[in-house]
């Protein structure tokens, strides 16, 4: 069940609303784990139980670690544990890939070989569980939380519904006092709502539309993608994936506070970032931060020699890539990026995200085009599609003469319209958020309503696709 | 009170609003959610409940039109999923037309020429059993009127040469196997020169009632005249394109177009006919029915589904199809132009190993 189906919006959210609302706060996280445990009972019933368990031997191996004070049995539960996690993750994201890769290099050998690849789906929020239940354990071990004092807080913290399939990722230590106790007014309430119809007018009425031309040209064949389209492609996936990801984000920031928890921001206006390095310093922050804290850091982070930081910079940024999809396009991905940073601080070209919000510079237009490089390894297909479509953005191939779709197909006037939206949004999302906390009661509202409206619109719109013949 | 403000915002959709605001078009229902362990396990249950209450919402109707209505405000165009309705200057195409004509670059001489041949030599072999045969061209409208086609919408590949090389391909080679073809296109001139009107309606995709009952006057009795009569609101299949807009929009009046007369005798020269082919043959079919032309005709809709009116049911099998294939005296197909590819939808490869 995703945050833009009318099921969520007007059942379950309202029904965990009232349940939530008209009972004791003592009851608080009783109800919103049993909320939680149906919502990812109804998008993965089969991996609920490996969810449940995984976490069980969590919670057990954070007991038995604060209860150890011996250095070696510490480190071999903590070993147990990551090991466990980094298995299940393997195996349920990338055994396949690795299936699939090493089956290449035998046919190479043995070209005739055949082996059927097991069948194994993705579980919901498999990456985002993994790392949580990873950053609790060596929280943990290294003291600087206590564990959880219930399993069914630790089963909240894990499973929470608003994050548990998309994030952000969340640590415990962050949670771990909003679980215990949290107040609610109606102020933060209302703060919330909005934000939740903010990310879903972001999602449904900027993303979707822009998705539109992106996947269209995505999909379009080496000679027919021109200078022009090639970039129209890029800079909507650019919108795409940012108006997407956030939105998601918004909506599960606005769903905590409904509830009285306040969670972290997880994106920053990435897009006004006025070098690669604070772009990665507000584009899905928690999972930067988790990256920082759980890889970087044990690798040695910047208290190692010149080169051994840059190669540890390389690992975190590959492993990151590697984590968002087990393809070979995201290794690259993170290896670019890792490449950028590396030439940042060798030039000692890298910003720093400033407090309170983004500086308006020059600065940020070769950013956003080394992002928008980027974003072509994260969309497309395989490396050899990444590559020819680069080379269409430098006018290198593809006849622009020869487009097979239509221009009403590849960018439909409400699209263009919205990607027009898009980049003045991205401009100015900076106030919007400021005049969204800011401003009165009514004013908001009165942005709200008719966002929400337009966007139940768009969902109902895009489920009704009748045929002429009736009887047909 | 902002609690329960904000829950009832979110329940606002389940107003029951969408009796006042009946949609048209038809849909295929998704399934049903049937409650079993495995169904629930694989998520399919999930996932079929989640859609069926997407499309049976309290206040679904009146939100999509509302979509709907800011899709022409803002383009001038709306998208269903997959049958995109495309509006320029008041005309209607379905785009997915477009996207099957642009296709066509990749239909081969080759499978042209096996589709033609095996279409005459089912031809031969109805024309033994004392059937005759008709074969007709069907002009898609967004090649019969290519000037109306706005610039947005143009590709190199719907244009001429590369698509109209295939259709004449094929018309030329069924010439000359003499496929007892008729190009309707001849047809639609005639009705255009005649009445001064357009014989593919603006708001339709098919032919209008007058141009059907032109065709069937082609493989009539010569005694059948066929006239266009007083101008009248144009027939719900005459709009129907429109009607899929679905959107709170003033231009949906009804276009005035000439209406047949229909004078009610029945000619005869055929009894038993079949129709065969697309949603152009139902045009056909309703006409014929209306003029009272065949004391029995079928439609074998994509050579599908068998209709004889309003209601249909899978066409028969094994003898009974023999049985009732060789009980016809007129059997007409379609060869409609935006699915060159499919040919006659298998027919002609079944009469050959069946009859």
């Amino acid at each position: 069940m995703l945050f833009t189906s009318i099921l969520f919006i007007s059942v379950f959210l309202p029904l965990f609303l009232m349940t939530y609302y008209l009972n004791p706060a003592r009851r608080g996280n009783a109800i919103a784990l049993g909320f939680s445990l149906v919502f990812y009972f109804w998008g993965a019933p089969l991996f609920l139980p490996v969810v449940l368990l995984t976490g069980g031997l969590n919670y057990v191996l954070s007991v038995r670690l604060e209860l150890t004070s011996d250095q070696r049995m510490r480190r071999i539960l903590l070993g147990l544990g990551v090991g466990l996690h980094v298995g299940v993750l393997l195996y349920y994201k990338y055994l396949i890939f690795f299936l699939t890769q090493a089956l290449a290099l035998v046919h190479i050998v043995v070209p005739e070989f055949q082996m059927s690849l097991p069948h194994i789906l993705l579980p919901l929020g498999v990456s985002f569980i993994t790392f949580e239940q990873i950053s609790y354990l060596m929280d943990v071990y290294r003291g600087t939380c206590l564990r959880a004092r219930k399993l069914s807080d630790y089963y909240l913290f894990l499973l929470f519904f608003p994050h548990s399939i998309a994030g952000p990722i969340f640590r415990w230590r962050d949670l771990e006092k909003q679980i215990e106790s949290r107040g609610l007014e109606d102020r933060q309430i209302e703060d919330g709502f909005i934000r939740f119809v903010y990310g879903l007018a972001k999602k449904v009425l900027i993303a979707n539309y822009v998705a539109f031309p992106a996947d269209q040209i995505f999909s379009l064949p080496p000679g027919e993608v021109g200078f022009t389209v090639a970039w129209i492609g890029a800079l909507t996936y650019t919108l795409q994936i940012y108006f997407d990801f956030s939105a998601y984000s918004d909506m599960a920031i606005g769903l905590g506070k409904m509830v009285g928890f306040t969670f972290k921001e997880n994106f920053l206006f990435p897009y006004l970032s006025r070098s690669v390095t604070e772009f990665w310093q507000r584009w899905h922050i928690s999972l930067t931060s988790w990256f920082r804290s759980y890889l970087y850091i044990p690798l040695g982070g910047n208290r190692v020699s010149l080169t051994r930081n840059y190669l540890n910079i390389m690992i975190v940024f590959v492993v990151s890539g590697f984590w968002h999809g087990a393809a070979w396009t995201f290794v690259f991905w993170g290896f670019y990026y890792g490449v950028l940073i590396i030439v940042e601080r060798l030039a000692g070209l890298g910003t720093q995200a400033e407090a309170p919000g983004p500086v308006f510079s020059w600065r940020i237009l070769p950013t956003m085009l080394l992002v928008m490089i980027g974003w072509v390894f994260f969309r497309a297909h395989d490396l050899p599609q990444a590559i020819w479509f680069l080379k269409a953005m430098a006018g290198l191939s593809g006849d622009p003469q020869i487009v097979s779709l239509p221009w009403a197909k590849i960018l439909p006037y409400r699209s263009l319209a919205v990607m027009g939206l898009g980049v003045l949004w991205l401009a100015l999302e900076p106030r919007v958020y400021n005049w969204l906390s800011r401003s009165r009661m009514a004013w908001r509202w009165a942005a709200a309503v008719p966002a929400f409206i337009l966007a139940l619109a768009s969902l109902a719109n895009s489920s009704y696709n009748p045929f002429i013949y009736f009887r047909f | 009170m902002t609690k329960f403000l904000i829950i009832l915002f979110l329940l606002l959709p389940l107003i029951p609003l969408s009796k006042w605001f009946p949609l048209q078009g038809a849909v295929v229902s998704p399934p049903r959610a049937v409650l079993s362990w495995d169904g629930i396990s694989h998520g399919r249950f999930q996932e079929a409940l989640e859609k069926d209450f997407a499309r049976h919402f309290g206040a679904f109707n009146p939100l999509v039109m509302t979509d709907n209505t800011l899709n022409l405000a803002l383009r001038e165009t709306s998208l269903n999923k997959s049958g995109c309705v495309v509006v320029a200057r008041g005309d209607v195409f379905l785009s997915p037309d477009e996207v099957a004509l642009r296709d066509q670059r990749s239909f081969e001489d080759a499978a042209i020429e096996t589709g033609v041949r095996e279409m005459a030599k089912a031809i031969e072999r109805l024309k033994s059993h004392g059937i005759q045969v008709v074969v007709l061209f069907v002009p898609s409208k967004l090649r019969y009127y290519p000037g109306d086609i706005p610039a947005r919408w143009r590709t190199g590949a719907v244009t001429p040469p590369a698509f109209e090389a295939v259709s004449q391909r094929m018309l030329d080679q069924m010439r000359s196997l003499r496929i007892p073809v008729l190009d309707t296109r001849q047809v639609l001139e005639q009705v255009e020169r005649e009445t001064g009107v357009r014989a593919i309606p603006k708001r339709g995709r098919h032919w209008s009632n007058l141009t059907s009952c032109q065709i069937l006057g082609r493989f009539e009795s010569p005694g059948f005249t066929c006239l266009p009569g007083r101008n009248q609101a144009s027939g719900k299949n005459e709009q129907d394109i429109y009607r899929c807009l679905n959107a709170f929009a003033p231009w949906t009046a009804p276009e005035t177009i000439p209406q047949p007369t229909l004078d009610g005798q029945r000619y005869g020269r055929f009894k038993k006919a079949l129709f065969v082919g697309s949603s152009f043959m139902r045009e056909l079919e309703t006409q014929a029915r209306a003029m009272k032309l065949f004391e029995d005709l079928h439609l074998y809709y994509y050579n599908k589904n068998d209709y004889q009116g309003e209601e249909g049911h899978p066409i028969p099998q094994g003898q009974a199809w023999k049985d009732f294939i060789r009980s016809r005296d007129l059997i007409v197909i379609d060869l409609y132009e935006v699915q060159l590819g499919l040919m006659d939808h298998g027919f002609s490869v079944r009469v050959n190993q069946e009859l």
